[in-house]
C-alpha cells in the first residue's frame, strides 16, 4: 500500500469499498485503523460499528489480539445482547484455537436463531482449521440442504471436494453454481479444470467445450485460453479422436495461442507460448491416460 | 549415507515470501537445481512459486511446469524439488497432491525433495528455518534430519536476511504463477525482487 492516506474520510471510503467487495486485506485494514481511523472513530457515526467489526476480523486474521479485544469490547458495550456480536466472540475463540468454546457459542446462537446462516458457516471453518475436512464437508452439505442458494458455500464445498480429490462431487458443486449463473466464465473455467483433472478422453472433450465457452465469454481469461490450448492439443494427439474433431481441435488451439500472444506484451513471455506446444507431451500430471 | 539438502538464500527467501504473501491459503512451488547436479546431495539455487488456489487441479499445473521447464533449459537448471505450505496452521504432513507432484518430479530428477513449511515457526522475525524435508528415493518417502538441511551461506545469515525482507513487506510485490495467470504482465520469475534479495 504505497499511497499515504492522510484524510480519515478517504480511509473510511476505502474500508467501505473493501467491505462491499469482501476483500481480504487484513494487514492494510489494521494498519489504516491504527494510523488514521482510530483517532476519528467518533466521526464515523453508525458506520463506525461496521468498521469496528471489519477491523476486528482483520485483527484476528493478523493475530493482533490487542486491536481485536478493543473492537470487541466497544461492540459488546453498544450491543450487549446481539447474536452478531456473540458470533464475533466465537471467532475470537476460533482465532485462539479454543475450538470447543467457539463451537459452544455457535450452537447456542443456532439454537436461538435457526436461520442464522453465518454461524453455521463458522462451524464449517472450525472443522476446516483443525484439518477435519470430512466433518467440514458433512457440516457444509447439511447447511446447503437448507440454504441452497448460497453460492459462496457451494464454491467452498467445491474446494473441499477438490482437496479430497472427489472430482465428481466437486463437479456437481460447480454444476449448481452454473445453474445460478450460466454465463459466469469463471465457473465454466473451474468446471473444465475439474473435468480435465479427472482424466479420460470423454472428460477431455467436456473440458474443451467448457473452456471454449469460457474463452468465448471472456477472451481475456488466460486460464481458459491455456486450458483450451491444452485440451485441444491432447485431443488432437489422442487416437480416439475422429479426424473431424482433430481438425477442429487444431484450429481451436491455434486461436487460443494467438489470443495468448496478443495478451502477452513482454518479450520474455512470447518465448514460452511456442515452447509449450513443443513440450506438450512430457509433463502430464492428471489422471488422464492417453490410451 | 546422509545426504544433505541445501537451499540458496534466494530459494529460501522466495519460499518464505510466498508463504507471507498468502498466509491464509495453501501455497506451493518448485525448486530448481543446476543441471547435472548430484542428486544425492542437492543444492537448490532457486524457487519458482506456483499457486495459492486449488493446488489440486491439473491443467494450470501442467502449463506452469512446461513454462518453467522451458525457462530451465535456457538457464541451465532443472526442476528438482517441490515446496508446500498447508492451509491449516497445524498440518505437518504432506497431502496426496504434493506427494503426487513430487513423485512426478522424481521421475526426471531422482531423489527429489519435498520441502514442507512449518507454519507455526514462521514469524516476522525469523528464528528458525521453519522447514522440514522429506525425500523421495527408491519409491519411498524418507524424512531428512534437521542437520542435513542447510540454508546458504549459513542459517543465521539467511534468517536475518529474510527477516529484513519481511520487515520491508517485500512479500507484497512477490508474484506467483497464479498472479501471472490473473495478469500476464506480472513476472513469475520475480527478477526485480532478485536484486533486493541478494
Amino acid at each position: 500500500m504505497e499511497k499515504q492516506y492522510k484524510h480519515w474520510e478517504d480511509v473510511r471510503d476505502l474500508l467501505r469499498n473493501w467491505r462491499e467487495e469482501n476483500c481480504r486485506q487484513s494487514e492494510d485494514v489494521v494498519d489504516l485503523w491504527n494510523e488514521v481511523l482510530a483517532n476519528h472513530f467518533g466521526k464515523l457515526g453508525d458506520e463506525g460499528w461496521l468498521v469496528l467489526e471489519q477491523v476486528f476480523i482483520a485483527a484476528l486474521d493478523c493475530h493482533n489480539m490487542e486491536v481485536a479485544n478493543f473492537c470487541l469490547s466497544k461492540l459488546n458495550q453498544e450491543f450487549p445482547d446481539s447474536l452478531r456480536v456473540k458470533r464475533l466472540k466465537a471467532m475470537k475463540y476460533e482465532a485462539s484455537e479454543k475450538y470447543d468454546h467457539a463451537l459452544d457459542i455457535l450452537d447456542l446462537i443456532i439454537k436461538k436463531d435457526e436461520t442464522n446462516a453465518a454461524s453455521r458457516k463458522r462451524k464449517v471453518t472450525i472443522y476446516k482449521s483443525q484439518g477435519m475436512i470430512i466433518e467440514a464437508i458433512k457440516e457444509l452439505t447439511d447447511y446447503l440442504r437448507i440454504f441452497m442458494a448460497d453460492q459462496e458455500a457451494w464454491m467452498e464445498l467445491c474446494d473441499l471436494y477438490i482437496s479430497q480429490q472427489e472430482w465428481n462431487k466437486a463437479a456437481f458443486c460447480v454444476e449448481e453454481l452454473l445453474l445460478h449463473s450460466p454465463f459466469n466464465h469463471l465457473y465454466l473455467q473451474r468446471y473444465a479444470e475439474i473435468k480435465y483433472t479427472q482424466g479420460g478422453y470423454e472428460n477431455l472433450e467436456v473440458a474443451r467445450s467448457y473452456y471454449s465457452q469460457a474463452a468465448k465469454l471472456n477472451p481475456k481469461n488466460v486460464r481458459a485460453l491455456y486450458g483450451l490450448m491444452l485440451t485441444s492439443v491432447h485431443m488432437a494427439s489422442n487416437s480416439k479422436c475422429p479426424s473431424q474433431k482433430k481438425k477442429e481441435s487444431i484450429k481451436l488451439s491455434e486461436w487460443a495461442t494467438n489470443q495468448l500472444s496478443q495478451l502477452q506484451d513482454s518479450n520474455d513471455s512470447k518465448l514460452f507460448s511456442s515452447q509449450i506446444l513443443e513440450g506438450m507431451g512430457n509433463l502430464q500430471i492428471g489422471n488422464d491416460s492417453k490410451n | 549415507m546422509a545426504s544433505t539438502c541445501e537451499l540458496s538464500k534466494l530459494a529460501y527467501s522466495k519460499i518464505i515470501l510466498h508463504a507471507f504473501k498468502y498466509p491464509h491459503t495453501a501455497i506451493n512451488g518448485v525448486l530448481l537445481a543446476n543441471e547435472g547436479s548430484n542428486s544425492q546431495s542437492v543444492k537448490y539455487v532457486d524457487a519458482i512459486p506456483l499457486f495459492h488456489h486449488n493446488l489440486g487441479l491439473a491443467p494450470m499445473l501442467e502449463v506452469a511446469l512446461m513454462q518453467i521447464d522451458s525457462y530451465c533449459r535456457t538457464a541451465g537448471l532443472v526442476i528438482a524439488g517441490y515446496y508446500h505450505a498447508s492451509e491449516a496452521v497445524a498440518e505437518m504432513n504432506p497431502d496426496p497432491v504434493s506427494q503426487k507432484i513430487c513423485e512426478k518430479i522424481a521421475e526426471y530428477f531422482p531423489n527429489a525433495c519435498l520441502v514442507l513449511i512449518n507454519n507455526r515457526q514462521l514469524s516476522m522475525q525469523m528464528t528458525q528455518t521453519s522447514l522440514s524435508v522429506i525425500q523421495y528415493s527408491d519409491g519411498k518417502w524418507k524424512v531428512k534430519d534437521k542437520e542435513n538441511l542447510k540454508i546458504l551461506p549459513n542459517n543465521e545469515a539467511a534468517l536475518n536476511s529474510v527477516s529484513t525482507l519481511l520487515s520491508k513487506k517485500l512479500y507484497k510485490k512477490f508474484v506467483d504463477f497464479d498472479d501471472h495467470l490473473d495478469d500476464v504482465q506480472q513476472d513469475w520469475l520475480n527478477v526485480s525482487l532478485k536484486s533486493m534479495i541478494d
